[in-house]
């Protein structure tokens, strides 16, 4: 078979699902061609606090809907977004994806500024933001430029750490390297990993997130999710996934001594998180002023991993009685 | 040669003003950002700048 014949499947499973309570829906911005897709659990913003989440470049799929109904219990709506270039949504105009653009940080801001204006579609008051993974350079933007947030939680964020060394297999760590060094680089990467994700897709997160046994047990039981996962990787262009890495595994200048000091934000990690990365986030942390807090279960899925714990850091740092208990 | 059909469609230009919307973003975040006076919203406005910047040499180009 040639290259040429190698398409995608279309995305099925959850996200195709009308029926389900995760059902997409794209919201137009107004007066623009631009559409976010977005999943509403339960179709439509209600009155209960928003939990606005981000999707990582690895993994651009809501959590699942046990997750989901737990937080609902707990009086939290899950708003789920897929960001420009990923899946479905617009992306952002090519004129941002310069060298210059994205390691100035303008391109994840003007990522950032776009989400504020979905916020103000939808309407969402007193917000509680969760970046995952590679999404957190967009918001923590996002949360200095939105007065609507009133709490953020940055899970498996990198602050500029020096963690290449983390990643294992050695082929993912070698892949991530040659995104850094050129854009062939990122294309080879992106090849490499579309490849294997097209032929195994379970395996591969299986693989990525084997140093967590919580990570892995959620992949075991959402495995579904992760076949969409892994169709939704084959649509992220270069210039999108280029502009995720680079701004997760190369410095970025807004992360000044002291930023976090006057916000109300947490980066979120798990207890299985390797020792070099955990050492480098809070000595991070403590020069950002951002508190640490540590799951007991999970790495990459974190706060999916270990929800029971997500629920009680958010109860613990938001003001009124909103998020309720079960 | 068979001659193709009259279309009956408005004319769309869809390449003039694709950025706007993107300036208009930007724009509003810029604004609510400016009474604050923190580092942190001066290096957001210079990052605004300067995308808006690439966005206008894009559009005149175009």
């Amino acid at each position: 078979m040639s290259a040429l014949a190698i398409r995608p499947p279309p995305v099925t499973g959850a996200l195709r699902d009308k029926q389900s309570a995760r059902a997409e829906t794209f919201i137009h911005l107004k007066d623009s061609n631009i559409k976010l897709r977005v999943m509403i659990y339960r179709g439509q913003v209600s009155r209960l606090r928003p939990l606005v989440i981000l999707n990582s470049v690895e993994f651009a799929m809501p959590p699942s809907i046990a997750f989901c109904e737990q937080m609902w219990a707990n009086g939290l709506q899950v708003i789920f977004v897929e960001r420009p270039g990923f899946g479905a949504s617009t992306t952002l105009p090519k004129a941002l994806f310069t060298d210059a653009l994205i390691a100035k940080g303008a391109t994840a801001t003007t990522e950032a500024a776009l989400m504020q204006d979905l916020m103000r579609e939808l309407n969402l008051k007193d917000v509680i933001l969760l970046g995952m993974g590679s999404a957190n350079p967009v918001c923590y933007r996002l949360a200095l430029l939105c007065n609507e947030i009133s709490l953020s939680l940055y899970s498996n964020v990198v602050f500029n750490k020096d963690i290449l060394d983390v990643f294992r297999p050695k082929w993912l760590q070698h892949m991530f390297r040659q995104t850094l060094q050129s854009k062939a680089g990122v294309k080879i990467a992106s090849a490499g990993i579309k490849y294997r994700l097209r032929r195994k897709p379970v395996e591969f997160y299986r693989l990525l997130m084997h140093q967590s046994a919580g990570d892995v047990r959620y992949v075991n039981a959402h495995a579904a999710d992760f076949v969409d996962a892994g169709r939704l990787f084959q649509s992220i262009d270069h210039a999108t996934m280029e502009c995720d890495l680079r701004m997760s595994l190369t410095p970025d200048a807004l992360l000044k001594d002291g930023l976090f000091e006057d916000r109300n934000a947490i980066a979120f990690s798990g207890l299985e998180t390797p020792d070099h990365w955990r050492a480098q986030l809070d000595s991070e942390a403590e020069r950002l002023a951002i508190p640490v807090a540590y799951a007991p279960r999970g790495d990459f899925l974190a706060p999916y991993a270990s929800p029971d714990f997500f629920l009680s850091v958010i109860k613990d740092n938001v003001t009124d009685q909103a998020v309720s208990a079960t | 040669m068979e001659r193709k059909p009259f279309k009956t469609e408005p004319f769309h230009a869809p390449d003039r003003g694709e950025h706007n919307p993107w300036q208009r973003f930007l724009e509003r975040a810029e604004s609510a950002l400016s009474p604050t006076a923190s580092e942190a919203a001066a290096d957001l406005v210079s990052q605004i700048e300067a995308a808006r910047a690439a966005l206008d040499a894009a559009e005149s180009s175009d």
